[in-house]
Parts: structure tokens; C-alpha cells; sequence
């Protein structure tokens, strides 16, 4: 189970209206891209999603598997299953990856440690299917990775800490093309009734190698347009413009 | 400069001999003796060595302003000597333990010489008595052409306030390399001056201050590299965590004088200040009197990293612990590497 439903979600930032009515259900099992254009709120959604301190809720609620999450603090959300890839993802240089990750794992096993030598073969296996050099363990957490080893480390924890909802947001953004793959590749080995993932993109190469059961696109704050893995292809070839209509359309109502 | 201090804490008045013991780690002891080296307790001047000798006397004279320094020198003297020679690299960390017995106010000194061409890591670990009391320690030492000295000086009290006056010179000859950390683990109040002179050529200084502040604590520390000769090469890095109603204030100078061409010197002091009762600041001051030199300094004072905080809750560790980690990550940089690694 992991169903998520936002209902009119409306956000600030400070004193800016970001968010003016947010609607959105991903049912169990299913993968959602997100897209529009810069500075139309994405990532703000993403982040409150999470639980991010920066973004308040003014009005709405956010249900995961039927439950409002709105009053749970960040990482009690997270404990309840929820994951968010960040589109910058911090340095922490005085904790190691493998440690950063088994405290995680901890943390959400009700802080009965999970026992470290299966956890250590899991985390080398993963390491291996996505391709990241066995040192990355012992590094600080994300400390002088390059942008595409962060996002790819992201993807690393999605897959040890196994949340049953993911929100990707921009994991495409810096990768190159094999980069781009491996990251689709980890993406897609989650994907099960258990699991279910808003994807925040750009482009249309990620949603090549992850197929998304829906594509929603955001434009001043609302989502104005739903529909199939179509959309995102006509999207391509339009743009946004044909759809700044849809956005006026919203704002009367 | 930077420190504002109350004498009175600190002044000298009564201070009688005392008991206090060293001991080391028996295998570096071994290593250092086997090798033509020596650790010595003195009771007066006469038994020092007679470079032990000199060095405290041009000690004193370069130091004629400092008030702190001649009142030690009005105190009986006491301490430990301690002698590399020349072209020996010990393998082992000598762990020098200093324990102060008796509740009596102390001045102590020691004297170190690390002879041309030679290497060693030295811990030393100043104990203070169950009680409170107050601590005068002066260090002076000289890292000869060549050598290198990894030192890490640890002040170690128990329950009680204590008071320690802290003075540390070492002068750092032709391509020297010192390595030196200063952590005043006692609570109470500590004024802590260390000064590094690269008197010649080449030589090099990292001086790294680690400090928890906690309860009342008052803790002043300055840390001053001068550089005094051509291509010599000097980082400062302070780090102060600050709990309950804790004071900190950190003053770095980076002293260069004409003719050291060449020379590189940096500073980065910063404090985290956990409780809003805690209060500090950092003063870093760069005094250059040469063109031809790099420089530069940064310093901070300010509570976590939100942004780290969140991204470490949003993996589901809780609050306390994320936390933990971010005070870690802040003190890293300072801390000894092998406590680091595991
Ligand atoms: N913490 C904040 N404080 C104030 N304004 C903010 C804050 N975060 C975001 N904003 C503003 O909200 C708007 C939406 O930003 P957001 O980052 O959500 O956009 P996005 O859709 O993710 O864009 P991009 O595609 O460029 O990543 C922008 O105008 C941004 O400047
Ligand atoms: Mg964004």
C-alpha cells in the first residue's frame, strides 16, 4: 500500500503564494512524471510533500495510504515510508555513505539496529547494479561527488532504505547518457504494487527508460494537464505555450 | 586582540610548588631513550640542558610585553624536558600523561626540542586534581630544520571549574613541519595563547583548535603564526561547539612580516552555538606586511545547517541524532585524523 492524495494544496514560501491549489492521487503501484516549466512550483511541491520547513501550508492536506501527514514532521514521514531524491542533495562530510545509510535503516527499524553484515552485502550489491565504485561506501555522505554521483547516490538510498513512496525530483537533471540509464535501470527495479513515485523531469529521455502510467503538468502553481505517457511526447514537440491558456483558465475560477 | 579576559582569573598571586607525576607510553618511552632521547623533570633552571636553557631565555626576552609570561618566570620552576636528537623518526606516538595532584594552583613548564631531520607524534595530556584549582602551563619548543613534529595537546578536567592559563611557543626552523591540535577538554575558564614563529625558510605550521563549551564555561584562545622567512606556509582552523550558557571567543592572527615572500597563510574559525544562551565570536586577523604573499580568512558563527539538517531527516533519522551528526560534521575538520578513520 501506498497510495498518496493531495487535495487543493495551497503553499507559500515567506509571504509568496508558490502553490494555488494542488490536486493529485497516485494509487499504489503507479509512476507519475511531473513537468513544466521553471519556476512553476515542482519542486516546492516535492518539498512539502516532504515536509520541508521552508513551505507552508496555507490550506489543503496531503493523505499517504489515507492518512493526513500535514502535522508529521519531516522525519517522521519519511519513517512512514516516504523518500525524496533531492535536486541538490547536501554534503555531510562527517559521516560516511555506509554509515549515513545503516543509521537511516536504523532509524527506520524503530531504532533496533539492523545487523550490519547482511547490510553491508546489500549495500555492495546495490553499489554494483548502479554502478558506483566500491570507495563510495567509505566517503563522506555525497562529500566531493560530482552532480551525477549525487543523483546517483540518491538512487543508491532509494533502493537500501526501500520507501513505498518515492519522489524523484529532476534525478535526469546532470547525468550523461549511461549515467541516465543506470539511474532508470534502479528506478524501474523498485517499481511493484508496493511502490509508488512522482518523478519530477524535464525531458522526455527519462521517461524513455522509466514509463510513467501518467504525466501531469504544473504551470503557475496548479496542475493543469493530466493524461498518459503521450502527453509528455506531444509536450515535446509544443512546449508549454498551447497550454498558458489552460493556466488562465485555472486562475478564474 | 579579540580577547577580552579579566586578569584576575588568571593572575599568579600564590602560586606554590605542587605535586604532580608524568608518565608515557612505556614502548615510545623505550623507542625515544633507546634512540639517545630523554624526558626529564626539572626543579630549577639549572637542570635544564643548556639549548633547554637558552631557548627559555630567548623565550622570555622576545616576550618582554607579555605580562603573563614574565610573572611565570617569577614562579619557581618546574616541569619536564623533553629531547629528540637529530635524524630519528619515532615509530610510535609518545603519550605523555601530566597529572596534577594536589589542589594547589601550579605554574608548570615544559621545554621541547625536536632535533634536525627528526619526526615524532606527541601527545600530551594535561589531568587536573578532582578540585577545582588553577593551571598556569607554559610550553616552549623548537622544531629544528627538517623535522616534523604532529603534536596534540589535550586539557583534561574532571566535575570541578578549573582555571588554566595555557602559553605555548614553538618556533619552526628551515622546511620544519608542525602539525599541532589544542583541545581544552576542562571545564571553567581557559585563556589559551599559542604561538608558532616560522623563523626560517620553508617551514610550515597547521594549528587546529577543537573545543565543547559547556555549563559557564569561559574559554579565550588565541592562536598567532608568525611568518618570518620566505615560502613558509601557515593554516589555522577553529572549531567551538557551544552548549548551556557557554562562552567562546577565538582570535586567529596570521602574522606576516617583510621579506617573508612567498608565504601562504590561511584561517577558518567558526562556532556553532547549540543554545540561545551560548554566546562567542571569532576574530580572525590577517597583518601582512609583504606584497607578495596569499591570505585569507573566514570565519562564522551560527546554529546547524538547515538545509543538512533536513536532508539527514529526511532519510527518518530523528532529530537528536541527525543533529549529533551535523556537531560531528562541524568538528571534523579539526579533529585527529585517527580518530576520524576507524
Ligand atoms: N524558499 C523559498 N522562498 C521563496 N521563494 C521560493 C522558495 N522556494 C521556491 N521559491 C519560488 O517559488 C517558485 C517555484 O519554485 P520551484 O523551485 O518550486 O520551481 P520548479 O518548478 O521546481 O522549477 P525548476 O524547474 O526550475 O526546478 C519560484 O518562483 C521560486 O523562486
Ligand atoms: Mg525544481
Amino acid at each position: 500500500m501506498s497510495t498518496l492524495l493531495i487535495k487543493d494544496l495551497k503553499v507559500v514560501a515567506g509571504e509568496e503564494p508558490i502553490l494555488n491549489g494542488v490536486n493529485l492521487e497516485i494509487k499504489a503501484g503507479e509512476v507519475h512524471a511531473l513537468m513544466g516549466p521553471n519556476g512553476t512550483g515542482k519542486s516546492t511541491l516535492s518539498e512539502t510533500i516532504m515536509g520541508n520547513p521552508l513551505y507552508q501550508i496555507v490550506e489543503g492536506q496531503i493523505f499517504l495510504d489515507g492518512q493526513d501527514i500535514t502535522t508529521m514532521s519531516v522525519d517522521e514521514r519519511a519513517r512512514a515510508g516516504m523518500f525524496l531524491a533531492m535536486q541538490y542533495p547536501t554534503e555531510v562530510v562527517g559521516i560516511s555513505n555506509a554509515d549515513f545509510i545503516h543509521a537511516a535503516l536504523n532509524a527506520r527499524n524503530g531504532n533496533q539496529p539492523v545487523a550490519i553484515l547482511p547490510f553491508l552485502n546489500e549495500l555492495k550489491q546495490q553499489m554494483d547494479f548502479l554502478e558506483i565504485d566500491e570507495d563510495y561506501a567509505d566517503r563522506g555522505l555525497n562529500a566531493d561527488f560530482s552532480g551525477g554521483e549525487k543523483k546517483r547516490n540518491e538512487i543508491l538510498q532509494m533502493m537500501m532504505l526501500k520507501p513505498s513512496f518515492a519522489i524523484l525530483d529532476e534525478i535526469d537533471s546532470g547525468l550523461d547518457i549511461d549515467a541516465l540509464q543506470i539511474v532508470a535501470k534502479g528506478i524501474n527495479a523498485m517499481r511493484s504494487d508496493e511502490f509508488s513515485c512522482l518523478m519530477v523531469t524535464h525531458y522526455q529521455r527519462l521517461l524513455n527508460y522509466v514509463v510513467p502510467d501518467v504525466v501531469h503538468i504544473m504551470m503557475g502553481g496548479k496542475i493543469v494537464k493530466t493524461g498518459g505517457p503521450e502527453l509528455a511526447q506531444e509536450l515535446e514537440k509544443t512546449g508549454y505555450a498551447d497550454l498558458s491558456g489552460a493556466v488562465e483558465g485555472s486562475d478564474n475560477d | 586582540m579579540g580577547i577580552k579576559y579579566d586578569p584576575q582569573n588568571f593572575s599568579y598571586a600564590s602560586m606554590t610548588t605542587t605535586k604532580w607525576s608524568w608518565k608515557a607510553n612505556p614502548l615510545a618511552l623505550q623507542e625515544l631513550q633507546a634512540a639517545g632521547g630523554r624526558i626529564q623533570v626539572f626543579g630549577s633552571t639549572q637542570q635544564l640542558s643548556v639549548a633547554g636553557k637558552r631557548l627559555l631565555e630567548s623565550e622570555l626576552q622576545a616576550n618582554v610585553d607579555n605580562q603573563f609570561m614574565l610573572e611565570h618566570a617569577q614562579q619557581s620552576w618546574q616541569g619536564l624536558e623533553l629531547i629528540l636528537p637529530a635524524r630519528v623518526t619515532l615509530k610510535n606516538k609518545l603519550h605523555l600523561e601530566i597529572t596534577f595532584e594536589a589542589a594547589q594552583p601550579s605554574a608548570f613548564t615544559m621545554l621541547l626540542n625536536v632535533g634536525a631531520g627528526s619526526q615524532m607524534q606527541l601527545e600530551r595530556e594535561i589531568h587536573y586534581p578532582p578540585v577545582s584549582t588553577r593551571l598556569n602551563l607554559l610550553t616552549c619548543g623548537k622544531v629544528e630544520a627538517d623535522s616534523r613534529l604532529n603534536l596534540v595537546d589535550r586539557l583534561q578536567g574532571g566535575q570541578s571549574p578549573q582555571q588554566s592559563l595555557w602559553m605555548a611557543n614553538l618556533h619552526c626552523q628551515k622546511d620544519a613541519q608542525l602539525d599541532w591540535s589544542f583541545y581544552p577538554e576542562v571545564k571553567g575558564k581557559v585563556l589559551g595563547k599559542c604561538i608558532t614563529v616560522l623563523e626560517e625558510q620553508g617551514s610550515s605550521a597547521v594549528f587546529k583548535v577543537g573545543q565543547f563549551g559547556r555549563r559557564d564555561d569561559w574559554i579565550g584562545i588565541q592562536g598567532l603564526i608568525d611568518h618570518r622567512a620566505p615560502k613558509t606556509f601557515s593554516r589555522i582552523k577553529m572549531r567551538g561547539v557551544l552548549y548551556e550558557k557557554a562562552q567562546v571567543y577565538f582570535t586567529s592572527i596570521g602574522k606576516i612580516n617583510k621579506g617573508a615572500h612567498g608565504a601562504n597563510a590561511a584561517q577558518e574559525s567558526r562556532l556553532m552555538t547549540i543554545e540561545p544562551h551560548a554566546k562567542g565570536s571569532v576574530n580572525p586577523l590577517l597583518i601582512i606586511d609583504e606584497n607578495d604573499v596569499q591570505a585569507g580568512h573566514a570565519a562564522s558563527v551560527g546554529q546547524y545547517d538547515e538545509e543538512a539538517l533536513y536532508y539527514l531527516l529526511s532519510r527518518g533519522l530523528v532529530e537528536a541524532d541527525a543533529k549529533q551528526i551535523l556537531i560531528n560534521n562541524f568538528m571534523e575538520p579539526v579533529l585527529p585524523k585517527e580518530t576520524v578513520e576507524k
